[in-house]
């Protein structure tokens, strides 16, 4: 059973968006309906300043708050990571959104907060999420980490890595690289 | 047209209000309202809240009348029920509406979820609704039978539970400071109550009048200290929270506390939470000594207060950002403003509330019957709650 996660190395980012555009494009997704998002942080004090952009998306928790709160298990969390909704499920009360320590849920046009899917479907036969095909600077890796040979896993092991918010408990599938500026 | 139909069209014209914001919600969904990814729950849950914990609120102090033997809370008991009813079949209206997919809520049974706040509150709340028709029902065709008692001691744990859930939702939201902790759920407990018994005295004071009749001074007083003890504790809930809030270490709570306090929900803390929800009626309660005018505006005033309460604790939960990324500068507040299809949901449901409840005035027995009520003969004249005018 694969254990599939992703690694982020924000310094890389350019923010181009093209991430949050293939993603709109993978899944047809209204302008204003986005499964991955850039926050700007600026940096030092003037005039030595610079300006990080962090990649931000669901997290794929292994202790998903989003999970717990849905009164019919809408939200469930596969055997390899994937925290994923059934839509025919979703009653549409928003305390996920509420509950989501990350902010990534988007409400969709039938009424169900959406967020990223990490191409569930498309990964499985040998895909790459189009947010890390398309990157330029390969910002992001995804893969399986029960692959000892994997990318992400010899990446994890290389590299100094931390997660976003990981005091909450949340357990994060999604990895950041420790920048060394 | 008689009085009473002329009465009944403003309650009735915003029930329509209310159908045009319901049929706005069905076609335009999410964009309707005035919620954002950031501020997911906004006017409807707070008009929930408020709803589901009055209904509450009567459905104890009609309960507080069955068991405490008080004559003047036993002649409340089938008012409160009634009125219950009027207050949570609205209320379940309102976040029928809200929901994205309401037709899904069959999962609620078919696949429940245990560690979910809003399971338990479907859950709760459907027995509460199930206990109310069953004492409703009773209270007219067989008011003696003898399940009635179990049947009320059964809604009573029910409804505490319930209404305890209701805080406990926002409580387990886990991510959000502001309502983190056992501070809500009891904080909502004492507000159902408050509102509940805001809602008794001006329901009993409105239709009394409307029949020529005066609302026993009895009723008035008991509602009024149960009033005025909810006000104190609230007050003194409020102002700790707050004072803690605004001293804790972690920035979120303390900018949480300054938003309510110095920051854009100040105007409606301020005015509606604290000034109608508890000094104004404070004072009129204990100025006027509980005489029936002045207690009923009092009522009026804490309706108004505690939806202030409740528009400003949904707010205050989401209004602060939350740190994603460290160092990453946010705006100060999220910002979310109510629409009017939001506004007209919420005076349709006020309406139809207030519809249900004539009917229920109109068609069936509210008042408690001798045999029930005061042991005392002497009391006869008072068994009907009220006493007319003229005598």
């Amino acid at each position: 059973m694969a254990h599939y996660a992703m690694l982020i190395d924000a310094s890389r980012c350019t923010g181009c968006a093209a991430c949050r555009i293939a993603c709109q494009m993978q899944w047809q997704l209204p302008p204003e309906v986005f499964f991955n998002r850039l926050e700007f942080r600026e940096q030092g004090t003037y005039p030595n300043v610079r300006q990080d952009i962090v990649p931000v998306q669901c997290m794929h928790c292994d202790n998903p708050p989003c999970l717990k709160v849905c009164p019919t298990g809408a939200t469930y969390k596969r055997a390899d990571g994937m925290v994923l909704i059934d839509h025919g499920k979703c009653i549409g009360c928003k305390y996920c959104m509420v509950a989501c320590p990350y902010d990534v849920r988007q409400m969709n046009e039938r009424g169900v907060p959406e967020k990223c899917r990490f191409c569930a479907g498309h990964v499985e036969t040998g895909g790459q999420p189009p947010c890390v095909a398309t990157c330029m600077n390969d910002v992001r890796i995804f893969g399986d980490l029960d692959d000892p040979n994997s990318e992400i896993s010899k990446e994890l092991k290389r590299r100094d890595v931390f997660q976003l918010a990981a005091h909450k408990g949340t357990k994060p599938r999604v990895f950041y690289v420790k920048s060394k500026k | 047209m008689s009085r009473f139909e002329r009465w009944m069209a403003a309650p009735a014209a915003m029930v329509l209000v209310g159908l045009a914001g319901a049929v706005n919600k069905i076609i335009n969904g999410e964009h309707a309202l005035g919620t954002t990814a950031a501020m997911p729950w906004g006017l409807l849950i707070a008009g929930y809240v408020f709803f589901a914990a009055a209904a509450t609120g009567a459905g104890l102090i009609a309960s507080l009348g069955h068991f405490s033997g008080k004559p003047a809370l036993m002649a409340l008991e089938r008012r409160g029920m009634f009125l219950a009813l009027s207050l949570l079949i609205p209320g379940f209206g309102l976040i029928g509406i809200e929901l994205g997919n309401p037709l899904n809520m069959i999962y609620i049974l078919l696949s429940p979820n245990f560690t979910s706040g809003i399971w338990w509150m479907g859950f709760l709340y459907s027995i509460y609704l199930a206990l109310l028709l069953i004492e409703c029902y009773y209270s007219q065709v067989n008011p003696t039978n003898k399940n009635l008692k179990m049947v009320s001691a059964l809604a009573v744990l029910n409804k505490i539970a319930a209404v305890c859930n209701l805080g406990a939702i926002f409580a387990l939201a886990g991510v959000r400071l502001f309502w983190n902790g056992y501070y809500f759920p009891i904080y909502i407990l004492v507000t159902a109550i408050l509102s509940g018994a805001a809602a008794l005295l001006t329901a009993s004071y409105l239709t009394g009048k409307r029949a020529g009749l005066e609302i026993e001074p009895a009723i008035v007083e008991a509602l009024g200290k149960i009033m005025a003890g909810c006000i104190v504790i609230a007050a003194a809930m409020t102002a700790l929270k707050l004072y803690a809030n605004l001293q804790a270490a972690e920035q979120p709570l303390r900018e949480t506390a300054a938003a309510l306090v110095s920051g854009p929900l100040a105007w409606r803390f301020w005015l509606g939470e604290v000034g109608a929800g508890m000094l104004l009626p404070l004072a009129l309660l204990l100025i006027a000594n509980f005489r029936a005018k002045h207690t009923f505006a009092a009522a009026v005033l804490i309706l108004i207060g505690v939806f202030a309460m409740r528009a400003d604790f949904i707010a205050a939960g989401q209004i602060i950002p939350q740190v994603v990324v460290e160092g990453v500068q946010h705006t100060a507040y999220h910002v979310y403003s109510a629409t009017w299809t939001e506004w007209a949901l919420l005076a349709g449901a006020t309406g139809a509330s207030v519809l249900m409840y004539a009917f229920a005035e109109y068609k069936f027995t509210l008042d408690a019957e001798a045999a029930d009520t005061f042991a005392d003969p002497e009391c006869v004249a008072d068994l009907t709650g009220r006493r007319k005018l003229t005598v």
